[in-house]
Order: C-alpha cells, then structure tokens, then sequence
C-alpha cells in the first residue's frame, strides 16, 4: 500500500521524503541519545550532590547520631538550616534516629528567624571564653527554657506542625542498601511524583555495619524538568530550521535531477506532437541525467538524418511512380490511337465485297484488335484504380435502359455461340438515379463478356432487382448468371485478383488478361458497393454486385429516344439533311469516322484543324461539330472558345463533341468549361457516339422550336 | 547541690519534657550519661602507639558505679578508636590501672584533686560525673544536668596536656569550655 503510493510519487517527493526520514531520524535519535543522557548524566550530578549533602550533614551530626538525638538536637536542627538553604532544590531534609523517627527537620518553605540567626555557634564557645561568659549563656539558657521549657524540640515540632509534608521512613533501604543503575550507583533514592529521595545512613565511624541515623533529603525535581520542555523548545526551533534548510537543499538537488527529465520529456513530446527531429535537449553537468539527455540527443539526430533520408527516398519512390503512371497512361493513348485505325478499318473492310477466306482473316484482325483494345483498356483502368486516380460522375440514368443498351450492343458474340441472353430487370427501379453510367456499363459488360467467354451451351440473364429504397436513395443489385464452366469455392478469391485466372490454361483457351473482374470488383468497392459470387464447378457461376444511388430530386427536363429507337424509328432518314463537321488532323480517324458517319446516314464535312473547322462554320450552316481536341494551328479547345465567344447566334450554339484521345482525367472538365456539349474519348464505342450525336441535334433542335 | 540538680532534673524531665515525643524520656540519667561517655570514646582521638599496645579500650568506673548493667549494654559489641570497649570497675587508682577512660563517679568529689593530679598528662580521658570544678581542676570531661538538659563541660588544655584530640563536633556540642586554675 505504501509501496504502491511512494511509487505513484514524483521524484521531487520521494527526494523530498527519502532525505527528510533520514535526517530526521538521525536527528531525533541523536536527541533521545542526548535526553537520555542528560538525564542520567544530571540525575547523577544530582544525586552525587546530594549524597555529599547527606555525607556533610551526617558528618556534621555524627554525635548527635551516636547520642540517638538525646543531645545536639537544637544543634542537629540547626545544622540543617545552617547546610540546606544552599541548595535550592532540596525542599525537605530530616534526620532519622534509630529508631526511624524525625529527630530534626527542614522545610524550605519553613524559615523561623530564630533558626537561621541563633546559631549555637554564634554563641561564645572558644576555649579563650571566659568562665563568666559561659555562665551568661548558661544563665541566658535558663531563662529561655524557663520560658518555654524544651525549647529544642518545640522547634522540631515547630517546623514539623507548619509543614505539610512528613517524611517516612522507608523500610526497605536495609535491605537494599546498594543498587547499580546504567549510569551510577544510586544509594536509598527513589523518584516519587517530580521528587528526589535520597536517605543517606550516617555509619558508625568505628564500625561500617552500623547505622547510626538516616539522613533524608527530597529534591525538587520540577526545575529540571522545566530544562526539558526548555530543550523542547530549542529543539522545536532547531528542527523547524534543519527541516527548512533539507526542504530547500532537497529542492535543490531534486532540480538538477527532475528538471533535465522533465526538459527531456518536454522535448519528447514536441518531437511526437510536431513531428520535428530538429529539437534537442539542453544539456548541463556532467551527470547521469546528462549522459541520458547526450545520448537522447544522439538518438534524435540519428533518426533526423534517416527521416531526410527516408523522405528522399520516398520522393524518389514517388516520383518513379507518378512517372510510370504517366509513361503507361501515354503510351496506351499512343497504342489506342492506331489500334482505332485498325478496328475502325476493319470494320470498313468487312463491309465490303470479300471472299470467304479474307471475311475469315478479316474477322480474325478484328478479333485479335478488339482483345488487344480490351487489354490496353484494362492496363489503364487498372493503373488509374491504383494510381487513386479513378473518379465517378454523378449523372442521371436509367439502370434498366442501360443494361438493354449493354445486352443490345454486345449480344453478337452470344448469339454466334448459340448462347439465349435473358434481360431480367425490376419496375421498382426508380429511372432517375444519379450514377456514373460509364463505370456501370464497363462493370455489367465486362461481366456479360466474361459469362459469353466461359459458356458453351444454355444461356446467361442479365438483371437486377430493388434491395432497399428510401426516398434518397436505393440499392440496386444487378446480375450476370451464366451457365458455364463454373468457378471452384476455392478459387473465388483467385478470380478477383489482378493478373490470375482460376486456372493456368484458361488463357490459352477463353483469353483476356485476368484484369477484367479485379477491375469490375474495385470499381464497385470504391463506389461503396459489395460483390458477390455464387458459382458450382460445371454448374454456372453468377456475378452479381451491389450499389448505392442517390435519387436524383430535379425533374428531368427531356426524355430522349434511345439510339436504338432514333434507329429502329427510322429517324436515319431524316439524317440526311443533317451536317456534320468533324474536325481531325488524323486522317485514319477521320476516315473511320467518316464511314460510321455515312453509315448513319448523315453528311460530313472534314476540317483539317480548329482554324479551318471555325471558317468553314463561318461559311456554311452545319448541325454538329466532331471535334479532336488535339490539333495543329488552332486546337479544339481554342476553336470551340472562337465558336461560342466570336460568332453570332445561332451559329455559336451549335452542338459540339469533343473527341478526346488522352483518357486522363480532367480532359472531360476541360472541354466542357471550353464550352462544348459533350465529349467521347477515343476509342468510342460507335452506338455511343450515335447516341450523343443524335440527342445533341435533338436537344438543339427543340431549343430552337422552343425559342421561336 | 548534687541533690538540688537531681530533682532539677527529675522535675524537668517530667513536667516538660515527659509529654514531648523527645527520646530523653525513654532514657534513664545514666543511660543517656552512658551514651554520653561512649560518645566521647569515640570522638575522642588517643595517639595511635598508644592503643597499638592495648587490644580493648578501657573504661575505669572510678567509685561508686552509677550505671549499673546500662553502661555495659550500651558498649556491648560496640567499638571506639576501632577498638572493642571493655569496662573496669574499682575503688582506688591502682585498681584501674591500664584504664584509657576514666569515670570518676560523684562519690570521689572529696578527694578528686589528687585524682586528677593523678591521671593528667597520661593519656587518659578523664570524666566527672557533675563533680564541681572538675574542669577547672584539671579533668577533661565534665557531665551535669542542667535543668533536665545533659551538658558537659571541656577543659581543652587538660585534653591537649594528657595528648589527646578531640573531635571539633563534640566541641560544638559542648555547653562551655573550661579553663584550668593557675597552679
């Protein structure tokens, strides 16, 4: 218990306390040694003085002593007043007979005139006397014991009347006539109430064993111990000063210790809250605390230089990284640009007169294009995702029209394997959620290619179904089941990893890179959503994940027609009184575009650069702008800015999409604040683009009916 | 005179001093002059070759003894000078001869001026038992009652002359110190 709490203690405190127990128990039992000490050493003095009081009055009275008192009592008497008014503390003082009885008295208290005066002695008694002085006193005598008869013990009876105390005498002295104490040899003394009792025997001179009479003597003791509550206080007054004089000593030395360790502290805990290593204790003296602030400081100094050098290294780590990142983001934008080219020829290609073995070669270019597209695609998002540079729009959409437009788009390659695709979506889901369309369309069709790749016979069913609505938001699980080859329980971690397949050949046989559902499943992570896999060996797997969109609370202005309908609704037919103007420097593009163009029926017109794009506007009415960011002389962001700010109206407002190559970020911000309508990164998915283009005519179109 | 004294005494002792708790009156004239005579024996000093010879210190009770068995109990066992006390009685000088004390009773106040010329300047203390003028003729001690009071006398110079001392306290004690009569 004590132990706990001395331990809790400051160091000051248990300084403070260590030092102050032992000087103080040094001092206080030095001062018992002293006291006891002093108090034999007086008790000794005192009894030795009085012993010799005793010795000199029984000397005094030692005929009287051998006469039993029967003469030499007024003598004996006297002789006391005579010896005891010395000395002070005596109080009373008699003299035993033989026969334990009183045969002269003093009471200090007690002082007749007559018995300090008349001394006998003063009486003429020297042999030189004269015969007739003698029978003067003798005469003087006669007449004063005829006055009051036995004079001599009526002065005895006299002090003994006036005093309030009588002497006993003690029956045990005989006995123990001799003691030996610690410090002396005490003889017949006892300490009785603050007294001394000292009864000393008066022995025969001739004979040692015989006690003539008994000398008793009291002392007061009360002045003496007055000396001691004297000493108490001297000692109080030492103590208060020994106490204060250790106190700030102990403050002292308890400094120059706890000070350094709180300082060390201190600085300890600026290092950790500022996280500076440039801080250093001071250091002073040359002790122990010294050596431990030396080697803190050592040790701080030696983590300061690893930290600059940690961070150097780090910015060096850093610095490689970002370079990668943007060695791998270019160098895909420079494969994608070519490898556009060769789809988007291909495609011109197949469209054209070919014989059975050139379709076949042809089909295999496409084939072998598209994966390698699928590739650097996934390269890229892979490296944006974990670069942390992957960001989601907000944008309404209406999640059962996209998994149509999805199912619409890519069914191809299913029904060529005879495979029945099942769209399977819920009413309940609201058609105005707020999403990023393009990251859900990547995950589901990544999904739906990978359910086509690993099934051979039945079918797959896309869908979804409501989990949870609130008025904000809702939770939407979407699925792709196929009935494939099926996924090992084991392996279902394996498939979500980058670069791995369930198994080795699976490469060989179905292709892909293994980045595919890796991406899928942290696209959907880092929207907040959850994956999940339900999948049998040889039984079918089914992919499904869940997401949740907020409500959009605006009303939506316009609902458009899908691409499909604009197509199926005949809508192509009107496309042929519109124009459009794609402006691109990169004549591969500008063909592949030209021909998905004409394909859907519209005219176009190339411009070679934002210059020749804005005097062509300048000449001539056309209903949509294509324009390639990136261009020699004026680029598309300067020519879009000549459009909106220079031209007048109509001709400022016409509808402009940006064809980005570079598929980095803030490419999309930068065209819209340049003032164009939309955007489509290179390489565009051609239903997309079909998309955009015909709702931008619409829109404008209906803006115009609208003002007018 | 010696019979005046007595009743003195007597009367003294009875009236005044018989209802005090004083110890004179448990005592006897003779036992306390007794004590008295074994007081001065022991107060008083004999040179040291002197009692070297002797083994006891004598007490010679010159005349008619007063003490009876009082004096004998008195000194029994006990000792003067370092020596043990022992007690001769008689009727003439040559019977106590050896004595060191000498007791001259009241019955030798007639011829007690060849007593004392007989004794003096021998070492021998010689005390009178209330013999007038025992002093003054050359005895050292002289023990009377005054007025119930034992007292004695001390003629010093006849101490000096026998060469003996006597104690300062038995000369504080005296009642008077007595000078010899010019021879």
């Amino acid at each position: 218990m004590l132990n706990k709490l001395f331990k809790k203690l400051p160091i000051k405190y248990k300084l403070v306390f260590v030092i102050l127990t032992i000087s103080l128990l040094s001092f206080f039992v030095s001062f018992s040694i002293f006291i006891v000490y002093d108090f034999y050493s007086f008790h000794s003095k005192l009894h030795k003085e009085i012993t010799q009081l005793g010795e000199l009055i029984g000397n005094n009275n030692a005929v009287f002593a051998n006469m039993r008192g029967i003469i030499a009592k007024e003598s004996a008497q006297q002789n006391l007043y005579n010896v005891l008014p010395s000395t002070a503390h005596i109080q009373y003082g008699s003299i035993f007979d033989q026969n334990k009885e009183i045969q002269a008295y003093y009471d200090r208290n007690f002082q007749d005139s007559s018995l300090l005066n008349s001394t006998p002695d003063n009486r003429s008694k020297n042999p030189q006397t004269e015969k007739s002085d003698n029978l003067l006193d003798l005469l003087q005598l006669d007449e004063f014991d005829g006055e009051i008869g036995g004079m001599y013990s009526t002065k005895l009876e006299m002090v003994l009347d006036s005093s309030d105390f009588k002497p006993v005498y003690k029956a045990d002295i005989q006995e123990n006539s001799k003691r030996t104490g610690l410090f002396f040899d005490y003889i017949h003394m006892f300490f009785i109430e603050g007294h001394m009792d000292v009864f000393h025997p008066i022995v025969d001179p001739d004979d040692e064993n015989r006690i003539l009479a008994t000398v008793f003597l009291r002392s007061d003791l009360s002045p003496s111990y007055e000396r001691y509550s004297q000493y108490l206080k001297i000692v109080s007054i030492i103590f208060l000063i020994t106490f204060a004089v250790i106190y700030l000593l102990t403050l002292f030395v308890q400094k120059s210790i706890s000070k350094p360790i709180s300082e060390l502290t201190n600085v300890t805990l600026k290092i950790a809250k500022n996280n500076d290593y440039s801080y250093r204790v001071q250091e002073e003296g040359k002790d122990e605390v010294a050596l431990l602030a030396n080697s803190f400081n050592e040790m701080i100094a030696k983590i300061e230089t690893q930290n600059v050098e940690l961070v150097k290294a780090k910015d060096r780590a850093e610095s490689l990284a970002n370079a990668k990142a943007q060695f791998l983001s270019n160098m895909t934008h420079e494969i994608r640009t070519p490898l556009n080219g060769v789809i988007g020829m291909t495609d011109i290609l197949l469209g054209t007169k070919l014989d059975e073995k050139q379709q076949e070669f042809l089909g295999i270019v496409k084939f072998s294009a598209k994966n390698l597209m699928v590739i650097i695609n996934d390269v890229l998002d892979i490296s944006k995702i974990n670069a942390g540079k992957m960001t989601f729009e907000q944008e309404v959409l209406d999640v059962n029209h996209l998994l149509k437009t999805i199912i619409a788009g890519n069914r191809g390659e299913a029904d060529k394997k005879g495979l029945k695709v099942t769209l399977d979506v819920s009413d309940e889901i609201p058609k105005n959620l707020l999403g990023d369309s393009v990251r859900l369309s990547q995950i589901v069709l990544n999904l739906f290619t990978n359910a086509i790749k690993f099934t051979i016979h039945g079918g797959i069913v896309i869908g979804n179904k409501l989990i949870e609505k609130t008025e904000k938001e809702a939770l939407v699980r979407f699925y792709v089941k196929d009935s494939g080859v099926g996924i090992a329980r084991e392996n279902f971690d394996l498939v979500f990893s980058e670069f791995s397949q369930e198994r080795g050949d699976t490469t060989r046989k179905f292709g892909g890179t293994g980045l595919g559902l890796s991406i899928c499943k942290k696209l959907v992570e880092m929207q907040g959503g959850k994956m999940f896999l339900e999948s049998q060996l040889g039984n079918g797997s089914t992919f499904s994940f869940e997401l949740k969109f907020k409500i959009n609370q605006e009303e939506e202005i316009t609902s458009l027609k899908t691409p499909e309908e604009s197509l199926h609704n005949g809508i192509s037919q009107e496309n042929n009184q519109k124009v459009v103007l794609l402006a691109e420097d990169n004549e591969v593009n500008q063909m592949v575009v030209e021909e998905l163009l004409g394909q859907w029926q519209f005219n176009v017109e190339i411009a070679e650069n934002g210059q020749e794009a804005v005097d062509m506007l300048t000449e001539k009415h056309y209903d949509l702008i294509l324009m390639d960011v990136h261009m020699p002389e004026l680029d598309g962001y300067g020519a879009t800015k000549m459009i909106r700010e220079e031209m007048s109206s109509p001709k400022k407002d016409i509808p402009i999409i940006a064809m980005t190559a570079a598929a980095m970020d803030g490419e999309s911000d930068k065209c819209l604040a340049a003032g164009m309508n939309d955007y489509i990164s290179k390489p565009f998915d051609k239903n997309i683009l079909y998309e955009k283009i015909v709702r931008l005519i619409v829109n404008n179109e209906s803006t115009k009916k609208a003002e007018n | 005179m010696k019979v005046y004294r007595f009743f003195i005494v007597i009367f003294f002792t009875t009236v005044f001093l018989g209802q005090s708790k004083s110890a004179k009156a448990q005592y006897t004239e003779y036992e306390i002059k007794g004590a008295m005579v074994y007081t001065f024996a022991k107060f008083v000093t004999w040179p040291k070759n002197i009692l070297n010879r002797s083994k006891v210190l004598v007490l010679g009770i010159l005349g008619d003894d007063p003490f009876g068995q009082h004096i004998d109990r008195i000194i029994k066992n006990r000792k003067a000078n370092g020596l043990y006390i022992e007690i001769k009685r008689g009727k003439t000088i040559k019977d106590l001869k050896g004595s060191h004390i000498l007791f001259i009773c009241n019955s030798e106040e007639t011829g007690i001026e060849s007593i004392i010329d007989e004794y003096k300047s021998k070492y021998i203390l010689t005390i009178g038992d209330g013999i007038d003028d025992f002093c003054k003729l050359g005895g050292i001690f002289n023990i009377e009652y005054n007025d119930g009071q034992p007292v004695f006398y001390i003629n010093l110079e006849a101490a000096s002359k026998a060469g003996l001392i006597i104690d300062t306290r038995l000369l504080q004690l005296a009642e008077g110190f007595v000078i010899s009569d010019a021879e």
